[in-house]
């Protein structure tokens, strides 16, 4: 049996890459995933062929640039640091000579809290043959460690024995790269829990879809090997014999979260254009028609491809080329929208793809932009408490997030801030509404809102890798079914343009369509305040007077006035009757 | 019998009026006799006239007091006997205005519009404003991402 590992990142090579070119499905680092790991256990002497094959629809493995690595790694729970009795060592070997050359490097040990990581550089791929293929000439590195004796004693060093294979091919471009091999011997004791690590990097290209394959020797093969997939626990008790432990019990672990691909502001490698409607248009046809020319001599073209020998290479490539475009969406353009800078495209993905006319140039745009609007102070409308909630209800719609309402109590009198933040990678929106009260000189948030604004414009079509022409005819025609899909998002904007204003006293400007590329949205933001008819009494206030909870002397106050609690304390010469008839009428309304 | 002087007017208002003589009109000085004892809150005087019975408000000096003249008994021409009841409002003004309150309800400046007035009614019907403020989007760009 085998364990096959696969690399970081998918076969589609949808991870960023760390190299300048798009279509590297390896890592500069370690695994992140600590489901590929692999956990031995249970085994003395254990030995493993460690193969790289390719299952990316082409033969062999194809490893370009820089000097490719062959990481290894050891992990474990164990304290490997604290007593040099029982520290791991790996000598350091250099050796070249015509046929075989290799290194093996100690890079040190990692010890973090809860795992312990021995780093080996152990085999450099060297030697090429073409600038984009090259021959696996590996080492094999065997390490080997000491049983222990009856006291657990006498781990104390692994040694290897360096062995050579590989497989070299002598032909150029037309025999494939078939396997690179290694293999490791690797002592485990009876009771010891470690986990393997292995990766492939790449400067240059890697081939996507490379696998790494563990597979035991025969002396093995009856033996189970236990992938594990899951957290692994460390456990360290206070001088606790480092190796002889029993694993029965596991508990999780926090695993180191994968570092984020990228930065927001410190992107490299990705780019993010500004594109005219005409120049998405020839960045369909360029993409499924390679270098820019007739359409019929492009087809030609994709059509003696697959009558070669190689027929899934034009595909591929388009696969490649599309995969490197991580989004294509419209957006609409928020005030302070501006480019930053200039590019002239004519290399996308590794593949040369003339994008645009000879002499175009396109903007590159910061990812993030952001922009604010306000309003002016929104009045009261009734100047009493009809100005309030529940008789007053205020609505703020804001294009492409929606309506939200406000509180009139905090909004009334005072002025609206909307601030608008939108990350151009996803189309993700956010609003910030935030209130500015002018009497108090202070603006505070309200609430925020988010919303996809951007439009996915499709890219590829329904056609699979492998079928260039479908893919054309599918491209072209998805596009073409945005074109349809524009002219029913017009109509319906027509209608909410009817409706926005039938029901409204206050006309309200109408923003039409810019281009074929409208949303199904205003672009203008609006408040409603809706406000219960205040029917005007006459003289409602002289007759009936409207409530008070002042306080001050009877005298002070005029007109028509109920008192609900009153002092006559100092009202002298009336008798009990009189003094109860005046709170009385006090009490009941008097003019004053 | 006590001589006294009394004076009768018209008073036509409100009986909640504090300030009430001032609106008086008619006024009328006579001499009378306040019938029995000292009776400062229902006195009855006597006058040697024939009374008019439109008098319905009176002030006598001897006890500076506001009274309704509340009946007028044996209206002759010789003689009339004025009923009184006092008028605490106005006899008391000066330390009524002068006594400490809160206002429930008031129709001068000791007032605040904001609390809620169940006595007010309001229409079921809504009016709607609306304010624009300001655009938001103008035209769509296409944004294309890729990794050089």
């Amino acid at each position: 049996m085998a364990i096959i590992l696969n690399l970081y990142g998918d076969p589609q090579c949808k991870t960023p890459a760390i190299s300048a070119n798009i279509g590297v499905a390896g890592i500069t680092g370690y695994y992140a995933d600590q489901n590929n790991w692999v956990t031995l256990s249970q085994m003395d002497y254990t030995c493993y062929r460690v193969q790289l094959s390719n299952v990316g629809g082409r033969d062999g493995v194809i490893l370009s640039g820089g000097t490719p690595i062959f990481d290894f790694q050891i992990i474990t729970d164990r304290e490997i640091m604290t007593d040099p009795a029982h520290a791991i060592t790996v000598d350091t070997v250099s050796k070249t000579n015509t046929t075989n050359i290799y290194n093996a490097v100690f890079a040190g040990i990692e010890d973090t809290s809860t795992q312990t990581v021995l780093h080996c550089n152990t085999i450099q791929f060297t030697g090429y043959e073409s600038p984009n293929w090259f021959n696996a000439g590996l080492t094999v590195q065997e390490y080997t460690q000491q049983p222990p004796d009856a006291t657990g004693s006498n781990r104390t060093q692994w040694t290897y024995n360096v062995k050579s294979s590989g497989v070299t091919v002598s032909a150029q471009l037309t025999a494939q790269l078939q396997q690179c091999v290694c293999a490791y011997k690797l002592n485990i004791w009876n009771t010891d829990f470690y986990a393997f690590a292995f990766g492939v990097s790449a400067a240059g290209e890697m081939q996507s879809g490379t696998q790494i394959l563990l597979i035991p020797t025969a002396a093995f093969a009856d033996r189970e090997i236990k992938p594990y997939v899951g957290p692994v626990s460390r456990e360290s008790a206070a001088g606790a014999y480092i190796g002889s432990r029993d694993k029965t019990d596991i508990k999780p672990r926090d695993i180191s979260a994968t570092p984020n691909p990228y930065g927001f502001n410190s992107v490299t490698g990705l780019y993010l254009v500004k594109m005219t409607q005409s120049q998405y248009t020839n960045l369909i046809y360029q993409i499924y028609n390679g270098v820019s020319g007739d359409l019929l001599n492009q087809l030609g073209q994709v059509i003696t491809d697959l009558a070669g020998t190689d027929s899934k290479r034009p595909a591929t490539e388009v696969q490649a080329i599309v995969n490197g475009i991580f989004c294509c969406h419209s957006v609409p353009v928020i005030g302070g929208y501006t480019p930053t800078g200039t590019v002239s495209l004519s290399r996308i993905c590794g593949y040369t793809v003339s994008m645009f006319d000879s002499g175009d140039v396109v903007s590159t745009v910061n990812p993030l932009q952001q922009s604010d609007i306000q309003s002016g102070i929104i009045p009261r409308q009734t100047g009493c408490y009809l100005d309030f909630a529940p008789f007053t209800k205020c609505a703020l719609t804001i294009p492409y997030f929606g309506t939200v309402a406000i509180d009139p109590s905090a909004l009334l009198g005072n002025a609206l801030h909307l601030y608008f933040t939108i990350d151009l990678y996803a189309g993700n929106a956010i609003c910030t509404v935030s209130i500015i009260d002018t009497a108090a000189g202070v603006e505070w948030i309200y609430t925020t809102l988010h919303a996809k604004i951007g439009t996915e414009l499709p890219i590829i079509g329904a056609g699979a890798v492998g079928d260039p022409i479908g893919k054309l005819a599918n491209g072209i025609s998805a596009f073409a079914k945005q074109g349809a899909a524009i002219g029913a998002i017009e109509t319906a904007y027509s209608i909410f343009d009817g409706i926005q204003t039938a029901p409204y006293s206050t006309p309200i400007t109408r923003q039409t369509a810019a281009d074929s590329n409208a949303f199904l949205s205003p672009y203008e933001c609006y408040l409603t305040v809706t406000t219960p008819n205040n029917f005007n009494a006459g003289d409602f206030w002289t007759l009936a007077g409207i409530p008070s909870h002042m306080s001050g002397n009877v005298g002070s106050f005029s007109g028509y006035t109920i008192f609900e609690h009153v002092d006559l304390t100092g009202v002298s010469g009336a008798i009990d009757a009189e003094l109860v008839e005046i709170e009385n009428t006090l009490r009941g309304g008097v003019w004053l | 019998m006590i001589s006294m002087q009394i004076t009768i007017g018209v008073y036509k208002g409100k009986r909640a009026v504090i300030d009430k003589w001032a609106r008086t009109s008619s006024k009328l000085t006579i001499a009378g006799n306040v019938r029995g004892g000292i009776d400062a809150v229902t006195p009855i005087v006597t006058v040697n006239r024939q009374i008019l019975p439109f008098y319905n408000y009176a002030y006598i000096d001897m006890y500076d007091s506001y009274y309704y003249i509340t009946d007028l008994q044996n209206n002759t021409r010789d003689i009339t006997d004025i009923v009184l009841s006092r008028d605490p409002l106005q006899t008391f003004a000066a330390g009524i205005k002068s006594s400490p309150a809160i206002a429930a309800r008031a129709s001068d400046n000791h007032v605040n519009a904001d609390y809620p007035d169940s006595r007010y009614q309001a229409l079921q019907s809504h009016d709607t404003s609306v304010y624009k403020i300001g655009n938001v989007g103008l035209s769509s760009e296409i944004i294309l991402g890729f990794i050089r």
